[in-house]
């Protein structure tokens, strides 16, 4: 049973995921070529400047690919299941609640995360082939936060989809919007290497992964079901 | 040692006999007890009491309103009742357990289904779900539909999405079905496809059936047994047959006469064409007349008039 409810997400998602897998796949091509350029166009020592110091990037292109891709994903997933009272059929299903949505989010967040995880290996080796460990290390932590707002902006939508009251969707539109801005405002290189900041960011992106199981739980007996 | 097995065993069957007996006698598939709701503050039900035996194809019928989708929200576990109880095999109707869930098949008003799914997937995907999957149900009606497996749902009419779910429902082999307004969206054909499948399915096997349909006329092939809601909560239920039988309707001239009220044995009284008025009532001709003689209206030609079921519905429930 959970092998078929994970293939209905994938059913779902999976013309959205290839286009935005070839949009990370472009975004890194051009990250690539942007540094391969700027050592072309720069002295590699103030280039190294730029990078250590000034905290600059090749890769500003992944600041918003993340959390748009994140919105589109979520769209693509929920909305099928969110019109139409749709989501009585999978109310009815003989699974709790808490599996079929446990599901749904951990297929929509994998493949987030697999987006991510890509960028952030087209990063880090086009970075390690040009610059030392401690650059390499600074500009993986300056584009986690880039792919952890991707993860907010997929859990926010899911949960202002859920949401059964166009009240509770204008409160929920703040605290995404909140959360992702978190993780999208210019931060001190290295900032984000913080185990302050690592938990806080962690703890914004849990606290988000509950509140879709509490908005279909709110929905659940009202009898409107979307 | 001999005695202690023996009454071991003479125990378990004992056991088991019980637990056949308590099975058996578990005919309610559907009880409601006590049964209110209301929004904000407009009460829709008062204390609805109604059971609903295995076996049993139940029509559930009333004017726009007065709580058929309440009911049908509360039955289908999507609406927790404000008070009172309702039991679907003895589990709470908001709460059904997993496997609960496998013996009971609904249908949601416009034939819900996850559209992005083709008949082929959406086979494959509530096969998964349901133990007593059976193939050939689905197979059969989809044959007739005549479209590829590769047919995506999203792209059918409402006629061929009503047949893509009636084969779903029917091969998960459910114990009860409650179908939410079935009719609506299907042409003529669609439907009679759709109520002559539904008729032998309830019949075999003992199948509960819980339906609402605004085409009366359906109701006729389909039920056992009506459930009548008015406005207030009122509910009354009783055979189909006793309902055709019993419930008459009278014609009265009008000619300068007071409109006749409702009360006793009088029903309901609707003005009709040409200034007649059609007297509503489950009593005989004589008493009909009585009671219009006790309320100083003259019964003279007051005469019956044979109707359809969907005229001794509007008759019974009135006309808005």
């Amino acid at each position: 049973m959970t092998r078929a409810l994970f293939w209905k997400e994938w059913l779902k998602v999976r013309a959205a995921f290839v286009a935005l897998a070839a949009a990370h796949a472009a975004a890194g091509v051009w990250a690539v070529v942007a540094l391969r350029a700027a050592f072309a166009a720069e002295h590699p020592e103030s280039v190294w400047y730029q990078a250590a110091v000034l905290g600059n990037v090749s890769f500003d292109i992944l600041r918003h690919l993340p959390w748009a891709g994140g919105l589109a994903l979520a769209c693509a997933q929920h909305l099928p299941e969110t019109r139409g009272k749709r989501l009585r059929l999978t109310l009815h299903l003989p699974v709790t609640m808490q599996r079929a949505l446990s599901c749904s989010l951990a297929l929509g967040l994998g493949l987030c995360a697999c987006l991510a995880a890509w960028d952030l290996a087209v990063v880090g080796l086009s970075a390690a082939a040009r610059f030392p460990r401690e650059i390499v290390t600074a500009q993986l932590a300056a584009l986690a936060p880039w792919e952890a707002a991707g993860l907010a902006a997929y859990l926010g939508a899911t949960s202002l989809l859920f949401e059964p009251t166009t009240a509770g969707r204008a409160q929920l539109l703040l605290v995404a919007a909140g959360v992702a801005a978190v993780f999208l405002l210019p931060a001190a290189p290295g900032a984000w290497g913080h185990p302050g900041a690592l938990t806080l960011g962690l703890t914004l992106l849990a606290a988000l992964t509950a509140v879709p199981f509490l908005a279909v739980s709110r929905q659940r007996l009202t009898g409107k079901n979307q | 040692m001999l005695w202690s097995r023996h009454f071991h065993l003479t125990f378990k069957m004992k056991l088991i006999i019980a637990l056949d007996y308590r099975n058996a006698m578990q005919e309610h598939v559907i009880e409601i007890r006590g049964l209110r709701h209301s929004y904000d503050g407009r009460v829709i039900h008062k204390g609805l009491d109604l059971d609903v035996e295995r076996g049993r194809v139940v029509g559930l019928l009333g004017k726009n309103g007065v709580g058929k989708t309440t009911l049908i929200n509360i039955l289908m576990g999507f609406l927790r009742p404000a008070a009172g109880r309702c039991l679907v095999f003895g589990e709470p109707s908001h709460g059904l357990s997993p496997a609960t869930k496998t013996r009971v098949g609904l249908l949601f008003e416009g034939h819900l289904a996850y559209d992005f799914m083709t008949i082929d997937q959406i086979e494959r995907f509530y096969s998964r779900f349901y133990p007593r999957w059976n193939t050939g149900r689905f197979r059969d009606l989809m044959a007739r539909l005549g479209l590829p497996g590769s047919h995506r749902i999203r792209h059918m009419s409402e006629g061929q999405r009503s047949q893509v779910v009636l084969g779903l429902i029917f091969a998960q082999e459910p114990d009860l079905l409650i179908l939410d307004d079935y009719a609506m969206g299907l042409d003529a054909g669609y439907r009679r496809l759709f109520v002559d499948y539904l008729a032998d399915f309830a019949r075999e096997g003992g199948r509960t059936v819980f339906l609402t349909s605004h085409v009366i006329e359906d109701m006729e092939r389909l039920v056992d047994e009506l459930v009548l809601l008015r406005a207030g909560g009122e509910a009354r239920r009783m055979p189909l047959a006793a309902f055709r039988d019993d419930f008459r309707c009278y014609v009265l001239p009008g000619a300068g006469r007071e409109a006749p009220r409702a009360g006793g044995a009088i029903h309901n009284v609707e003005r009709a064409a040409g200034g007649r008025y059609e007297i509503f009532s489950f009593a005989e001709a004589a008493e009909v007349a009585k009671a219009l003689a006790a309320a100083g209206v003259s019964p003279e030609g007051l005469a019956p008039q044979a109707m359809s079921l969907e005229d001794a519905f509007v008759g019974y429930t009135g006309r808005y």
